[in-house]
């Protein structure tokens, strides 16, 4: 029977895989926006889910369940500012585009849609307003917001709270 | 090194100073004996009006004594309509967050 500990282990492990996969296709050409945006998502909902595992959560419901971004990456990233002994003070407007960046982020998984009002994600086609989209012409919102300078600063700060979980 | 009281409000302090939305935090203990075991984390639970609902679902952090918070850390962040739940009963938090003191703001300084 694993431990809490290994599958805190194995989540951050995998989150660290998908990181790097996301990182390594910004540099490759043609690869879509949606199948980038993809390993980004992964990889943000696997840094939450160790936490929240950490914190007690039952590993075995969360690997089936989704959803688990927008509330907890903006303390898991507010956290990660503070282990870095930041003048936090200058950091609410990266704080702030997380909060924003953490919502969308967490709409890019089919799975979550706002009770249908965002159908937009990063694997299926969907249908609306009268016509079928595919996610291969989409344009995403968090590919624009993480263009900002705190955007940037944004995927330092992930990377780094991942890193923090393999130590 | 600061006691776990000290370290709490300190985490409150930059809490506040980086969210506006926060409006409450509650340092969340346990069991006298437990609180004294070095491995037991600050507990904090957050109101936010910036954040979405999620339940409580407590976020485990390791200690960092190189970046001035030397116990390991678990916080629960909910909406303000969250915390009227939980103060009326209506959703429990988990075993051993017990007793709540809530963290005001640090005072500003005054200029002389």
């Amino acid at each position: 029977m694993s431990s809490a500990k290994d599958w805190e282990r194995g989540y951050a492990r995998q989150a660290q895989a998908d990181f790097t996969t996301f990182q390594s296709l910004q540099s490759v050409r043609g690869i879509p926006e949606c199948h980038r945006l993809l390993f980004l998502q992964m990889a943000c909902e696997k840094l939450c889910k160790a936490h929240l595992i950490a914190g007690g959560a039952d590993p075995e419901a969360l690997q089936t369940s989704h959803g688990y971004i927008a509330n907890p990456l903006p303390v898991v990233v507010r956290q990660q500012i503070i282990f870095l002994r930041a003048d936090v003070t200058r950091m609410t407007g990266v704080l702030l585009l997380t909060r924003h960046l953490a919502r969308e982020i967490e709409l890019l998984n089919p799975a979550v849609d706002r009770a249908g009002g965002r159908p937009d994600n990063c694997e299926y086609p969907w249908d609306q307003g009268g016509g079928l989209h595919s996610p291969l012409d989409w344009s995403f919102s968090p590919s624009h917001l993480l263009a900002r300078k705190a955007g940037r600063t944004f995927l330092k700060l992930v990377r780094g709270a991942i890193d923090r979980l393999q130590t | 090194m600061s006691t776990k009281d000290e370290a709490a409000r300190l985490l409150a302090q930059k809490h506040r100073e980086i969210e506006a939305g926060i409006s409450h935090i509650l340092h969340v203990t346990g069991r006298v004996d437990v609180e004294l075991l070095p491995d037991e984390p600050i507990k904090l639970l957050e109101v936010n009006a910036d954040t979405v609902p999620n339940g409580v679902m407590p976020l485990y952090f390791a200690a960092s004594p190189q970046s001035g918070i030397p116990y390991p850390t678990a916080i629960i962040e909910v909406t303000p309509e969250e915390f009227r739940r939980i103060q009326a009963k209506e959703l429990d938090l988990p075993a051993g967050w017990l007793h709540l003191q809530e963290l005001p703001p640090e005072p500003e300084p005054v200029e002389k």
